[in-house]
């Protein structure tokens, strides 16, 4: 897979390297000169200096050959600038973004873009989780049907503690990808699992079942974040 | 009409000029308040020209005061990038009728079309402006695409 990624900050820079240790070729573009050069040292030389929000910045970078264009930088217009080129111009497969901020998520999907990363809810969604004792937080959305990826530590008065997962009345469409135990090994569970407190479950579950889903795991409601 | 002018450099303070001469009310809105103090006297002291110091780099118009009574919106900043989200939050958030964007890059203009915001390339203007004062028919070549360069 061809992917370009437009932005060499520290998110781009650590997404391309992941990119390329799964054997994807990628492309690294971005205005300033300094970010680019650090980029280098790290990833090799599959970095470009340009301002992707120009067409013929993009079509150098190969857009005509590329799967996916990946807007990660910090700016909200660029990064929209970027969906709109290589989702409406250069009709690439996959595009996704950053949104800085949460008020221009809605324009982002408008434009056309297959998947967002809303920056400011996620950062608050972790932040309450961590400030919390029984933390719950977003991490991703899965899909465009309202799947998300949550992660949640079991209190040790939990209702759930010490008993199996095929017990627990858990919702409908609900995963539970990964337990990590206390001391941090992580092992897949099956429903014969016991849980213990100080366990954290990472699930998928549909957005409208986090609140059960919290119940059940650990005797207290989801807290919602204010997007 | 209620119009609201993003950015402050020659052309913002032209379009502007040019519209509360015909009785519109014009509010210019700038982020760097040394820019708007920069705005010629002759037209920030007329009646129907307000002047608003607000950042829109990040889409944010909701700082602006009076923007739910636009009709007409025009992101004239230097950047392609601001003028396009900022085009896109007057158009789609805001519901505003008409909305204009300065794009230079032509096939990034393109792309904002399809929402019904109307792009305009200074660029592309002066170069049409130039070839007809020569003499010269620039449509099918590349010399339109280099020029916003």
């Amino acid at each position: 897979m061809y992917v370009i990624i437009a932005g060499a900050g520290a998110i781009g820079t650590r997404f391309a390297s992941a990119q390329i240790n799964a054997g994807n070729e990628v492309v690294v573009v971005d205005i300033d000169e300094v970010p680019i050069r650090k980029a280098q040292t790290t990833l090799g030389n599959v970095t470009i200096v340009g301002d992707a929000t120009r067409s013929e910045t993009l079509v150098n970078c190969g857009i005509e050959r590329a799967d996916a264009v990946i807007a990660l930088t910090g700016d909200d217009g660029t990064n929209l600038a970027v969906c709109q080129l290589a989702k409406q111009e250069f009709n690439v497969d996959t595009v996704a973004a950053i949104v800085n901020y949460s008020h221009n998520a809605e324009i982002f999907l408008r434009a056309g873009a297959d998947d967002i990363v809303n920056r400011t809810d996620i950062t608050l969604a972790n932040l309450t989780g961590t400030l919390l004792q029984h933390p719950m937080a977003e991490l991703m959305n899965i899909n465009n049907r309202n799947d998300k990826l949550v992660t949640m530590r079991i209190p040790a008065d939990a209702p759930s503690v010490g008993r199996q997962i095929g017990e627990l009345a858990l919702p409908y469409g609900l995963i539970i990808a990964i337990v990590i135990s206390e001391t941090g090994e992580p092992s897949v569970p099956t429903e014969s699992t016991v849980l213990n407190g100080g366990e954290e479950v990472i699930s998928s579950c549909p957005q409208e079942s986090l609140d059960e889903l919290a119940y059940a795991l650990t005797g207290r409601g989801w807290i919602t974040v204010a997007t | 009409m209620n119009i609201i002018v993003a950015g402050q450099d020659r052309l913002a303070v032209a379009v502007a000029d040019i519209l509360s001469s015909s009785g519109h009310n014009v509010r210019i809105v700038e982020n760097d308040h040394a820019h708007l103090e920069s705005i010629p006297d002759y037209l920030s002291q007329r009646p129907n020209v307000s002047l608003t110091e607000a950042d829109l780099s990040h889409g944010d118009t909701s700082s602006i005061s009076g923007v739910d009574e636009c009709d007409m919106f025009i992101a004239a900043t230097r950047s392609d990038a601001v003028n396009g989200l900022v085009a896109m939050q007057a158009k789609i958030a805001r519901q505003i009728d008409d909305v204009i964007a300065v794009i230079v890059d032509t096939r990034l203009a393109s792309t904002y079309e399809p929402f019904g915001i109307k792009t305009l390339n200074p660029d592309a203007a002066i170069l049409g402006s130039v070839s007809t004062m020569l003499g010269i028919d620039t449509t099918g070549t590349n010399q339109e695409q280099d020029q916003t360069d």
